[in-house]
Parts: structure tokens; sequence; C-alpha cells
């Protein structure tokens, strides 16, 4: 990729992060507050369509999630997680609808994400990947 | 939980450092005059889908149009089919005006217009039409922004502080990458309007209890109220030989068919104005502009204003912000505030504070969705007018030899007078600055008999593109506010107000335009300057012409055009009125169960789709041209100078000045 191509292909990642990032945050945090399933949910559906417009704009431009974007999406995804359990464990009232708000996204991200390893690289190649990363 | 400011100050916060990223981000890219004035002419078709679509609507439909559809009803909301209207002015000239553009590297449409009409005082008039545009529009939209801020925040903070402060955001980031960094944070700033907009009247739709509790409401409206209240459903016939506001009121609201007509017209002016004309230029090739016009503006943006905008403005009466079908017993809920009656309003901000108080993440979120809504238009607008006035009086009549250097620093120089300039008027002239902001699509669709002439009639001629476009410029006020307070001004008082006949400013400054444009071309045909149009003409033919295939439809297409006109925003929409029942007839009249106009403008809004899409890619005026544009080549060869020596007026008033 040219330095042209480059910067449109940060733009568009941003851009579609900026939209679907903060609707959807919105969104999680709305359903969390007021304890209403639909709300949350249809927040992490939005990130979730974030990820598959990042994957279709790595199509397009022909590359792949940076190294950089990788460490921020496990860095973002395992701080999120963090917050969700520590407010699980330490909120007495942390209610049934927002467990299940918390464990439904949560799961369905990392199953977009083992999806997207899948498809990409293969049931062994996915292995073979992460075999790298316990060798580091 | 952090309070509704904390998230209000957060979200500004990350706002502010996305656009000043990619406005370093841009100028890093940015070493010549054309990739500052034109991102290198390298737009990517998928940026100017979502930047063109969010300049061609700018701030006022996320705040604007849902309070007008509150206001006038119906009538109003027959508006909403501008969404098919405003590509128009596009695929009629923008894939021409861009074959051009690469093909003689013009920056700006004044360029374009002095080399094909081989003069100056049309680059001189076009100049003006882009001041006259944007300082006044970019005030509008600046203020709107501070106003917007200060509501949210219950007056806490100022509303003249927050305007200056978020509209430094807007001009540095412009000023730093120019066009490339306002494209590039215009792109997110459309997808953030058009969501905001949808999210926003959700809170509407949850609200009312659905679409269904909604015309429930309306039926009851219809039946219930009086005379005044079926206004609220119809347009009030074809036309009204009124002496025009100001003096004498139409009869039940001034949204007749010739006033939505000629409003479209103004409307069309977005997409003419020489701010997207040079988005045009800019484009790496026209990939994007059926796209553009088709499916985002027409289909997206149609049914965004179809349906949530209008169950914004048309439910918030049912929410409470109408008094007299709240005592009526009418309403459903009493959420939003009273609002005053008969005066406009600004209803969207009453809507984001509903979710204020549960939702503050969301405040803070549809808040900077209305912020990119307003402040895509201002950057756009200023960053190009800027550039116009660098390319076209300073480097033309000014400094000819000045480098990219300087034309750089000439453009930042102008970009802060117009924000400056923009900031004062809103400051300290509010009224006048939003009577002149009134004017600026009026201004910029005077702009069509001369870009007929460059994409389409070579019989239009220097003296006639000119003379009309200025005799269009002064129609335009002196049927506008500004018109009257200036004739006023001057101790004359006009024999009529504004928008008289109940006619748009735009459809008096085109009619006068067209008809002074015909009969001065018509006395001023032949000799050498029309040689030189017909260069330009083949040149247009050889990559854009029409098939012998195509030439056979276009007939039926300019028909079913004028048809769609006739009948979606001209006369023939007042069948609407009454169509699929009468508007106090109740739910069990409405063959659509809902209001007749509004079942009315959803299927002319379908079948004007179809239209633009026949236009657009059928009839191929706006897709890639068949043969490969050789750029930046030679200039037509026509053995005259083109557009080169400078009038005998303009040289010695730089000599008197200088």
């Amino acid at each position: 990729m040219n330095a042209s191509h480059q910067s449109e292909h940060k733009l568009a990642v941003t851009t579609d992060w900026a939209f679907f990032g903060s609707f959807g945050l919105c969104f999680v945090l709305s359903g969390f507050n007021t304890g209403n399933l639909a709300p949350g949910l249809f927040g992490f559906t939005l990130v979730i369509f974030g990820f598959v417009a990042h994957v279709i704009i790595n199509h397009v431009f022909d590359t792949r999630f940076s190294d950089g974007q990788v460490a921020l999406g496990f860095g973002v995804y395992a701080v999120s997680l963090l917050i969700f359990v520590v407010r699980w464990i330490v909120v007495p009232h942390f209610s049934f609808v927002n467990i299940t708000i918390g464990l439904c996204g949560f799961t369905a991200l990392f199953a977009c994400f083992v999806f997207y390893m899948v498809a990409t690289h293969g049931v062994r190649g996915s292995i073979e990947l992460l075999d790298v990363l316990r060798k580091l | 939980m952090p309070d509704r400011m904390t998230w209000l100050y957060a979200f500004l916060a990350f706002y502010a450092v996305y656009c000043l990223y990619w406005g370093v981000t841009s100028s890093r890219g940015s070493k010549t005059a054309d990739d500052f004035f034109l991102a290198n002419r390298q737009i990517p078709a998928w940026v100017f889908v979502l930047t063109g679509t969010a300049l061609s609507l700018s701030g006022w439909i996320f705040m604007g149009h849902p309070s007008m559809v509150f206001l006038d009803g119906f009538q109003y909301a027959q508006c909403a089919l501008g969404a098919v209207v405003i590509p128009l002015g596009g695929i009629l000239f923008l894939k021409r005006q861009w074959l051009l553009g690469k093909r003689f590297g013009y920056v700006t449409p004044g360029q374009m217009l002095a080399a094909y009409f081989s003069g100056e005082s049309i680059r001189i008039v076009v100049v003006l039409i882009a001041l006259m545009f944007a300082i006044p529009f970019v005030g509008i939209q600046l203020a709107a922004s501070g106003q917007l801020i200060a509501s949210l925040t219950d007056g806490r903070v100022d509303r003249h502080a927050a305007m200056w402060i978020l509209s430094f955001s807007v001009f540095l980031y412009a000023c730093i990458g120019g066009m490339r960094a306002v494209t590039s944070v215009g792109a997110l700033q459309s997808m953030l309007m058009v969501g905001g907009m949808v999210a926003v009247s959700c809170v509407a739709y949850i609200e009312l209890g659905g679409f269904g509790a909604l015309n429930e409401a309306l039926a009851n409206l219809g039946t219930s109220l009086n005379v005044s209240a079926t206004n609220f459903f119809v347009i009030p016939g074809v036309i009204q030989f009124t002496e025009g506001l100001g003096k004498e009121m139409p009869v039940g609201g001034i949204w007749t068919a010739s006033m939505i007509l000629t409003y479209g017209f103004a409307l069309m002016g977005m997409q003419t104005s020489p701010a997207f004309s040079m988005l045009g230029f800019g484009c790496r090739d026209p990939k994007g502009f059926a796209a553009q016009q088709v499916w985002v503006l027409g289909g997206v943006i149609g049914m965004v204003l179809l349906f949530f905008a209008a169950i914004q403005g048309i439910g918030a009466h049912f929410l409470g912000a109408s008094k007299e079908i709240t005592e009526a017993g009418l309403a459903l809920s009493a959420v939003l505030p009273e609002q005053e009656a008969g005066k406009y309003t600004n209803l969207t901000v009453s809507y984001i504070k509903l979710v204020a108080a549960e939702n503050p993440w969301f405040m803070a979120l549809f808040a900077i969705c209305a912020l990119s809504a307003i402040q895509v238009a201002a950057a756009a607008f200023a960053s190009t007018t800027a550039t116009i006035f660098s390319v076209d009086i300073y480097k033309r009549f000014m400094h000819p030899t000045a480098d990219d250097r300087m034309l750089k620093l000439c453009a930042r120089i102008t970009l802060m007078l117009i924000f400056l300039i923009a900031l004062l008027l809103a400051t300290f002239t509010p009224v006048a600055q939003a009577h002149l902001g009134m004017l600026a699509p009026a201004f910029a669709v005077q702009l069509w008999p001369s870009l007929a002439g460059v994409c389409w009639f070579p019989w239009i001629t220097r003296q006639g593109a000119t003379l009309g476009l200025i005799a269009g410029l002064v129609a335009v006020m002196l049927v506008d506010p500004v018109g009257g307070s200036i004739t006023r001004f001057l101790g004359l008082d006009l024999p009529w107000g504004y928008w008289p006949w109940t006619i748009y400013s735009a459809g008096w400054g085109i009619l006068c335009n067209v008809l002074v444009c015909a009969v001065v071309s018509l006395a001023t045909r032949g000799g050498e300057d029309r040689q030189h149009r017909a260069n330009y003409h083949r040149f247009l033919q050889e990559h854009a012409g029409l098939t012998a295939e195509k030439h056979i439809m276009r007939p039926a297409v300019w028909a079913l055009t004028l048809a769609w006109l006739f009948f979606a925003i001209g006369p023939g929409a007042i069948i609407g009125n009454d169509f699929f029942g009468a508007p106090n007839g109740g739910l069990s009249a409405w063959k659509l169960g809902m209001p007749s106009l509004w079942g009315w403008q959803i299927i002319w809004w379908a079948l004007g789709i179809l239209v633009i899409w026949w236009l657009a890619y059928r009839m191929e005026l706006s897709t890639l041209p068949r043969t490969q544009v050789a750029e930046g080549g030679p200039a037509l060869s026509t053995g005259r100078r083109v557009g080169r020596k400078t009038p005998l007026w303009i040289k010695n008033f730089l000599r008197r000045v200088s």
C-alpha cells in the first residue's frame, strides 16, 4: 500500500470505529444503567457491526489488522471485561439483566473474533498463531 | 455516574481531538497548493459520498427541518422531497464539471467559467456569490452551534463563548489541513448527522408509542379540531397572489405548491454552489457521484426526512409541545416543554434534553451529532471560499506569480477573515445575518444558466450568462427580507413584501435570470466566441455524450422528470391533499392509514428515486466517463487567449487601490 492508500485506509477505519464505537458504547451504557436488555444488546451489536465493517475495509484495501490495532482491540476488550466482572462482584444489586447483557455481549464479540480467525487462517492456522503467541 | 456536563465535555474533547488529528494528518500530505485546495484531486469516492451528502444538507436538516414541520405541518413536510430535488443539480452538472476540471486543471468554478466564456466579469460575480454564500451561511451554522451548547447546558455555558470556542476548533482543522482535512472529518460528521437524526427521532417514536399511535392521534386531531387544524394536513393551493410576507399573509399557510416548487429550486442551489463544484473537482473519479445522488441523498436522506424527521416534528404536537392540542386533550403525553405558538423554536434540542436525565451520554452524543451536521457545512463553505478568493482574486489580479506557499498563506488568511466576519456578524447582528443566510441557496441556484452554458448549451453567451446572473441576484435581493431592509434604509418602500405571490426568492431570481440570459444570448450569438465554446462541448460530447440508443430515450426521460416535478413538488402536489382520504375524515377514511398528504409524499419520494436513478445511471449523467480523460493537457486551441486579458475596469480599479 502506498502512503495515500494507507491514509485512506486509516481514515476509513477511524470513521468506522468513531461512529459504531460511540453509538455502541452509549447503547451498552444505557442497557446497564436502565437494566434494559434491548439497548444493551443493541449496543454490542453495533460494536460487532464496527468489527465486521473493519474486516470489510481491510479486505477492500487488501490489508490485515495491524499490530497496533490488535493490541488496542485486545486492550479495550480486556479492560471492558474487567470492569464488567468487577462491577458484577462489587455492586450488590447488579441485576440479572445486566449480567445477561454483559455475558451475551462479550461472548458474541469473542465469537466474532474466533470466526474471523478461523475464516482467515483456518482452524490449524489459528491454533498455530496462538502457539506462536505462547512461545513468545 | 458523572453528570451530563461531564459527559458533554468528554465527548466534545474527543470530537475536537479527532478533528485536530485529521487536520494535522492531512497537512502532512499537503505539499502543494493543489493538495491544500483540492486534496490533490484524490478525494476517494466513499468520502465524496459521505461529505457531499452532509454538504448538501448542512445543520439546517438536523435542527431546522423538524422544527419547521412542527410549525407548518405536512405542507412544509412536502419539502422533504428536496432529498430528490437536491441531487438533480448534481446529476445535471457535476460530472461534466469534473471532466472539465480534470482536463484543464480548474481549481475553482470561477476559473472554469472565465475560461469558457472568455471573460473576467463572470469570475468576479462568482467570487461575490461565494462570499455572499459563505459568510452569512457559515455565521448561521456557527451561531447554531453556540445556541445548541447554551441550550443543552441550560445557559451555564454562554452562547457566544461556546460559539467562538467551537468555531475556533473548526477553523483550526480547516486551516491546517485544507480540503483534505475538511473532507476527512466530513466523512464521520456525515455519518453522525444521519445517525443522530435517526436516533433523536427514535426518542420521539418511543415517547409516542409507535407509528400506529401517532396516526391515531393525527386522525383525532383531524376530526376534533377546527379549520386551522385541517390546514395542518393540506397544501394551501397552487399559488396565492398575495403581496408577500410582511404585507399580506397567505390563507392557510405559506407553503403553497408554487412556494414548495421554488423553495425546491433553492435547495438545488446547494449542489450548484461554488463549494460543491470544488468538491467535485477534488474527486479522484466520478465513481461516487451517482451513488451519492441516488442512494444516499435520494434514498437514505429521503427516508430520514419523510419518516424520522416528520415523526419528530409532527409528533411533538402530541408530546406536550403544542398548547392548543394539549388543552384539547389530544396529547399522548406531556414530556416536551410547551413551545411558543407560531414562533420558530428549536425542537431538536428539546428532544435531546429528554434523554439527558437517564442517559446523559446520549445527550452528549446527540450534541456531537448536531454539531457535526452544523460544522461540516461551515468548514467546507469557508474553506472553499478562501480558495476561491486566493485563486480568482489574489492570484489572478493581485499576484499572478504567487507560488504555492503564498497561495496557501493567502487562503489561510482569507479563511481566518471569513470566520472572523461570520462570528462578528453572529455576535452583534444575528438578525441581519439570518436574513443574509437565507439568501445563500437562492443565490447559488442563480449559477444554473451559466453552468448550463458550460455543460450543455453552447448558445449561451458570455454577455447572456453574466447579465442573467446579475439580474437573478438583483431579483433575489428584491423579493427577500434583505432587499426590503436595504430599500427601507434608503427611504424607499417596495410595493411588495418578501416572497410575493407565494413564490420563493429563488424562483423570482431564476425566472429573471433565465429570461435575461436567453434574450441577451440570442442578441449576441455567433462570432469567434461560439467557436471557442464549441470546442469545450466537443470535448464533453466525446467523453460524456449520449449514445444513439440513449438519445432515443431523452424525450421520455425529460417528460418523466417534469411529470415528477409537477406532481411531487409542483402544482400537482395539491391532489395529494385528499387523494387517499379527506384530512378530517379520520382513520376510517384514510386509505393508507395515515394522512393523505403524507402518503402522497412517500409514494412520490419512491418514484423520485426511480427518476434520478434513470438520469444518473441509465442516462449516464453521473457515471464514469466512457473514455480516459487526459489530465491537465494543453488548453483548447481556439486562436485566442482564454480568460487572460484583464478588463480595463478591473485594471483601473486595482491601479487606484494600490
